[in-house]
């Protein structure tokens, strides 16, 4: 086994990177309009690996994908990007969110009103939170698609009242120029 | 359980008129059909296996959310789609729209007004209904 390509890699891992590699370099040349050759058949692995591991990145946003990696990579980093969401409540900043939320952004709340974006970014500005706790989040990946779902708990002072809410929500997001935007959403009172 | 589509389905002055949105706005009508027959079949071959459907407050998978349709005694609910708009993204549409749902419960007639948003996934050419969820309209 050729000493550059990682140790844990079986021969069938090396067959199959491979050919992937081959079949990326042959997309690459095609989408980057490249006068690059196609790779020798006796290229040596290691550097294929290496050229591919440089271009896949700049495949998969030209092709409007998230760059591969384990599905366990992409899930945090959407649930990294769900507790900015909390957090700009608690500040009352909605800069951060205003990058996360696609301009075409729909919410739909608790009461079934629906909210856009300007709408939802208004009411961060307005927050009264003063404790934002996000659990049970699962992701559900769908290629360049992501559904998640989870509880969030709420709790502050409202016209000098306090309040604590505890509601189910569902958001979308969508793999989009390079990042993960949320492009709907939908929150509901947990029960029936 | 009785759905009827009442909303006209060629289309919505909010959305871009892109074959996609047409061709999900036409599925929505067709899980509507499917629904109203108890046609678990049809609902299958619409719903992704990882479909999350989020009603009266509770996630429910394919699998719930099919037994629960083959359970509900079609005589005792009536749903009238409302106005609804599709926005389509890639390979990623989304569905936002009210319903009507009226019923017996209790020996007493019920009317309540939902907002549904729905995502749709493209997966090798078929699109696939990925989420569903509804929350009733308070106001």
């Amino acid at each position: 086994m050729n000493e550059e390509l990682p140790p844990e890699m079986s021969w069938t891992q090396i067959l199959v990177s491979r050919r992937r590699a081959a079949c990326l370099l042959v997309l690459a040349t095609r989408l980057l309009g490249a006068q690059t050759q196609s790779p020798a058949p006796s290229a040596d692995g290691a550097s294929l690996l290496k050229r591919v591991a440089l271009l896949e990145p700049q495949l998969a946003k030209s092709a409007g994908y998230p760059p591969r990696g384990a599905d366990s990579d992409v899930e945090a980093k959407i649930l990294a990007t769900e507790h900015m969401w909390g957090q700009a409540y608690l500040s009352k900043d909605p800069k951060a969110l205003e990058k996360i939320l696609d301009d075409a952004f729909v919410n739909v709340d608790s009461d079934g009103i629906l909210q856009t974006k300007a709408e939802v970014l208004a009411e961060v500005r307005a927050s009264t939170v003063q404790q934002f706790l996000t659990e049970s989040m699962v992701v559900h990946l769908h290629g360049n698609a992501a559904i998640v779902t989870g509880v969030f708990e709420i709790k502050g002072v409202d016209r000098g009242k306090p309040f604590a809410q505890r509601e189910l929500f569902v958001d979308t997001w969508l793999y989009k120029n390079g990042q993960w935007v949320s492009i709907a959403g939908l929150v509901t009172r947990i029960g029936p | 359980m009785v759905l009827v589509c009442a909303t006209s389905l060629s289309g919505s002055s909010q959305e871009a008129g892109d074959s996609d949105a047409t061709a999900v706005r036409a599925l929505e009508g067709e899980r509507v059909k499917a629904q109203s027959r108890n046609d678990n079949h049809a609902l299958d071959l619409i719903f992704d296996n990882a479909l999350v459907y989020i009603e009266y407050g509770e996630v429910m998978t394919k699998g719930d959310y099919l037994s629960r349709v083959k359970s509900t005694k079609p005589h005792l609910q009536q749903i009238v789609l409302g106005p609804m708009t599709v926005r389509s993204l890639e390979n990623t549409a989304i569905v936002v729209g009210t319903y009507r749902k009226t019923g017996v419960k209790d020996g007493k007639s019920s009317l309540q007004r939902w907002s549904f948003v729905d995502t749709w996934v493209n997966k090798k050419g078929s699109w696939m209904l990925v989420a569903a969820a509804a929350v009733p309209l308070s106001k």
